[in-house]
């Protein structure tokens, strides 16, 4: 081979490389973005999923006194037939399994006014457990309840990964007072592995 | 210039084109804002729920949110009982009492904690006393709106809500 025949076998093997380097560099940012759209989708449904469930969960017939306006007695309902372990209920905590999903927790604060009874400061969740005792005492005799447990879903905690957390604020009418409250209902919607 | 030569400059323009584009096209997807208009629903509806929670409310002595804003309209003066509810600070030695009820503390910044808000209270009347929550926010011009909600509080009171964002910063 001459030393022109040489010189232009090498310019091609360097176009070659370079062709095949930004081949490479293009696929990578090929991969990048599609990757960052597929993330970006599976948060924007998981957003979709939350934002449906917060308004779903505002206008229940079994929770609100009016559209919008959610009862804070029938918090205390709810929570009896989702915390109790009595057989003739199973067919509604499986309705509401399905309903809210296993990977959504949904909870009510009470931001204004504050709860004003003498446990209010202890952040009691009033339906998370044990809520007919709560119901007469931390509800119907003072006011102490902050905070509601709609629906805690039963988890795996070592597969869960992280969370993304949607609030929207919600009247809450206190009928024992015929009182109005401002709440925020937060859905919590588990990442696992 | 030869023909060759000619050639070599029209391909090098050819490559550098296609950089632009390239270029022009990533920019395109990073610095597209993230404002939808899906987005703007949402927040709107925010805005609309927490207005209506708002005006619907109670106080803690047994009145309603609504009442205490025409009573404060009423009373013409800024710095009179009736408007004591709606101020934002007690002042305590030189700093906000938090013992004291904030309706910005309380109810304001624990929604919408990580967004720029404005609620503005309009009057019939030209004196307009009643206060502005997040004043320093969704005033300026370049502020974009996210999100809006307006309710009637009496006939001669509207409470308006708007969530936004200043320039170079995303919805969160």
């Amino acid at each position: 081979m001459n030393k022109k025949a040489q010189v232009q076998f090498m310019e091609m093997i360097f176009v070659l490389l370079i062709l095949v380097i930004i081949i490479f560099i293009g696929m990578i940012i090929y991969y990048s973005f599609l990757n960052k759209g597929l993330k970006e989708k599976s948060e924007r449904f998981t957003e979709i999923d939350s934002i449906i469930l917060t308004d779903s969960v505002a206008s229940m017939a079994e929770l609100t006194h009016e559209t919008g306006v959610i009862n804070s007695v029938k918090l205390f309902s709810l929570a009896d037939i989702l915390t109790s372990t009595d057989s003739a209920s199973e067919k509604y905590r499986e309705y509401y399994r399905s309903f809210f999903g296993n990977d959504k927790k949904v909870t009510l604060e009470i931001i204004y006014p504050k709860p004003s009874g003498p446990r209010s400061n202890d952040n009691l969740d009033c339906t998370a457990e044990d809520p007919a005792r709560n119901f007469n005492t931390n509800y119907v005799i003072d006011d102490n309840c902050k905070f509601f447990t709609i629906y805690n879903p039963v988890i795996n905690q070592a597969r869960k990964s992280g969370s993304e957390i949607r609030k929207n604020p919600v009247s809450v009418y206190y009928p024992l007072t015929n009182q109005y409250k401002i709440g925020i209902l937060t859905v919590e919607v588990y990442k696992f592995d | 210039m030869t023909k060759k030569a000619q050639m070599e400059v029209m391909g090098l323009m050819v490559i550098v084109l296609i950089l632009v584009f390239v270029i022009l096209l990533a920019l395109k997807f990073f610095l597209v804002p993230k404002t939808t208009s899906e987005e703007m629903q949402r927040q709107s509806i925010q805005a609309s729920n927490m207005l209506n929670a708002i005006i619907r409310s109670n106080t803690e002595d047994g009145s309603t949110i609504a009442k205490k804003i025409v009573e404060c309209y009423n009373s013409a003066n800024i710095d009179s009982i009736a408007c004591q509810f709606m101020k934002n600070c007690y002042p305590l030695g030189g700093q906000c009492d938090t013992n004291k009820p904030s309706f910005l503390r309380d109810v304001l910044r624990n929604v919408f904690s990580k967004k720029k808000y404005r609620l503005e209270f309009t009057t019939t009347s030209t004196a307009n006393i009643l206060p502005i929550y997040g004043i320093d926010a969704c005033n300026a011009d370049e502020a974009t709106i996210t999100g809006s909600a307006t309710v009637s509080v009496s006939p001669q009171i509207t409470a308006k809500i708007k969530l936004c964002v200043q320039p170079q910063q995303s919805i969160s």
